[in-house]
């Protein structure tokens, strides 16, 4: 058990501890300062070069679906990787045990509420889950919230307000089957998940007067950690936008059924933020009402970026448990809800 | 990764974030709305590395580093090891490669004969056109197209001049815009069928057009099924690509 054990999944509950000594540290580390320099030049150098097979319609495309979902996503990953190093700075443990109920069941749907306070998209709430977790924040209530923020904070609703005007129908499913969604997944984990498939690392508790350092050091690590992954769901994401075409999609748009599961897969595909899903989803106007909320509900909660950025944070052996089940219970409330609502 | 590097991406990365946000390139890959938090996010990103650097200099100059900073504490045997070098941090590197050769330019031809257009039907009754300047009236090609569904009897009569790209069809070509409701990941095209002999012959795909001309009958596109708006072109001529070429 080290510390160092970079993203691999290891399925006992790990305690950071310090690892073994780098012994060739100062080597080592010339040597990642200089490729990085070197790539980076050979960049430019190799420019005139590239233009060639960079040229393609295909090819261009994709960079800029790819270089988009970053871009778009970065600003919300530095704002969580903010607060999961102000909670991990600022926020003795104590604080989260008095406001979260004691009893586990009770604690998910409050952790869930509590993602109305989380302006942000879904990028953002990976870090702040895993600063929770780290913080001693039962998982169950931690993932609640991690489901339940991005899908049902104000920005988001005000959002799906404007994309569906004079339809408020759409607003209130969206808070239900988002919210519903979390909570049956924070109850599922409490009933059957198992801690030992989650790799996080508890965090240091800050010593007195070093907490600004501590908050810096810490965002910097989650930034460093999580923008990897961001960029690798942004490679999977940008090649599926290109390679799948769109029509794809739309040729299903007529049959209830098929229209749910491909509306649910493009939300998964297209990993774009959930403050402006709304209005691709009020886009989609040949599809039916429960296979716009499904692409809604489903986005927030499960697509490509995430699913990395979940990877990265969580491990691989929760993730390829946590978000299969997330989106078969995305999928099944949606059409509940939207039978019921809309 | 080690801290000096570390310390280099973050700056590498926040500089990339904050060239993208000040210049007009973020307007090829999200909303302009997304500006302010682009700069923001660059400025605190190269905030980030160069305390980092700072540290690094202080630390090789024999100041000690306060617990909970990198520097010395990796050394420590007792210390919280908060360092793990992500070594999935390397990724960062694939973006600022392409932006530094690449650059990709906003979506085109390419990406919009890939998608099919849809309008959504108005909130409100859409506004009568406004008054033309310089022999026609300008509109962009979403309220075209928004018009020619739901409000056709708007455009009788009326000489329009709009912007865009050509998507070539077959022997026909369509011009263009891409919208988009986040980022370029969600752009959808509105493409409007060009008619008549002065639409002939098809400039090249991706070039700026500004065309004028009538509202004419919907029709598919030749060899396609369904109909889509057709203009009526009385001329064509090239333009500059648009500062923002993404419409709505």
């Amino acid at each position: 058990m080290t510390s160092i054990d970079q993203g691999r999944a290891v399925p006992v509950l790990r305690v950071d501890e310090p690892g073994p000594l780098p012994v060739d540290r100062r080597r080592r580390g010339l040597a990642s300062t200089e490729v990085l320099f070197l790539v980076v030049l050979a960049a430019f150098l190799l420019r005139p070069l590239l233009s060639g097979p960079a040229g393609s319609p295909a090819v261009q495309t994709w960079g800029t679906v790819f270089v988009s979902i970053s871009v778009q996503a970065l600003p919300f990953l530095f704002l969580g990787v903010l607060i999961s190093g102000a909670i991990t700075a600022f926020v003795p443990p104590s604080v989260f045990t008095r406001l979260l109920p004691q009893n586990r069941a009770l604690a998910v749907p409050v952790a869930g509420a509590a993602g109305l306070l989380l302006p942000g998209c879904e990028c953002g709430s990976v870090p702040v889950a895993g600063g929770l977790l780290a913080r001693g924040v039962t998982p169950a209530a931690a993932f609640a919230f991690l489901l339940a923020a991005p899908a049902i904070n104000p920005i988001v609703l005000v959002a799906t307000a404007v994309a569906f005007p004079g339809q408020p129908e759409y607003v209130a499913a969206r808070f239900v089957a988002s919210l519903g969604t979390a909570v049956i997944i924070g109850w599922l984990w409490v009933r059957f998940g198992d801690e030992r498939w989650l790799r996080f690392t508890a965090r240091p508790v800050a010593p007195h007067g070093a907490r600004l350092p501590l908050f810096v050091e810490t965002a910097r690590h989650d930034f460093l950690h999580a923008g990897g992954f961001l960029v690798l769901g942004a490679v999977l994401a940008a090649t599926l936008n290109v390679v799948v075409p769109r029509g794809l999609y739309e040729s299903v748009a007529s049959d209830p059924v098929l229209a749910v599961l491909a509306l649910s897969l493009l939300a998964v595909v297209m990993s774009i933020c959930s403050e402006a899903d709304a209005f691709v989803a009020a886009s989609l106007t040949e599809f039916s009402p429960t296979a716009k909320l499904a692409f809604m509900v489903v986005g927030p909660m499960v697509d490509l970026k995430l699913i990395a950025l979940q990877a990265g944070t969580f491990g691989r052996t929760f993730t390829i448990r946590f978000a299969p089940t997330t989106l078969l219970v995305a999928v099944g409330l949606s059409t509940l809800v939207s039978w019921w609502l809309l | 990764m080690n801290r000096e590097a570390q310390d280099s991406l973050l700056l590498l990365v926040g500089a990339m974030v904050l060239q993208i946000g000040l210049t007009d390139l973020h307007l090829r890959y999200v909303k302009p709305a997304m500006q302010p938090l682009l700069i923001l996010t660059g400025l605190g990103l190269v905030a980030v590395g160069a305390l980092g650097v700072v540290r690094q200099v202080r630390g090789s100059a024999g100041v000690q580093g306060f617990e909970g900073d990198g520097g010395e504490r990796e050394e420590q045997p007792g210390g919280h090891g908060q360092h793990r070098q992500p070594r999935t941090a390397w990724l960062l590197v694939l973006p600022l490669l392409i932006m530094a050769t690449v650059t990709p330019p906003t979506l085109g031809a390419y990406a919009a004969a890939r998608g099919t257009t849809t309008v959504e039907p108005p909130e409100f009754r859409l506004p009568p056109l406004p008054a033309p300047t310089n022999g026609a009236i300008d509109v962009t090609l979403t309220d075209y197209y928004s018009r020619v569904l739901y409000d056709p009897e708007s455009l009788q009569g009326a000489t329009l001049r709009m912007t865009g790209f050509v998507t070539p069809v077959g022997a026909e070509w369509f011009v263009t815009r891409m919208r988009l409701s986040c980022c370029a990941a969600d752009g959808r095209p509105v493409k409007v069928l060009t008619d008549g002999p002065a639409s002939r012959p098809a400039p090249p795909a991706d070039t700026w057009v500004e065309v004028v001309g009538t509202v004419t009958a919907a029709r598919p596109p030749a060899g396609e099924d369904d109909p889509v708006a057709v203009l009526a072109v009385s001329s064509v001529i090239g333009a500059p690509r648009p500062t923002n070429a993404y419409e709505g």
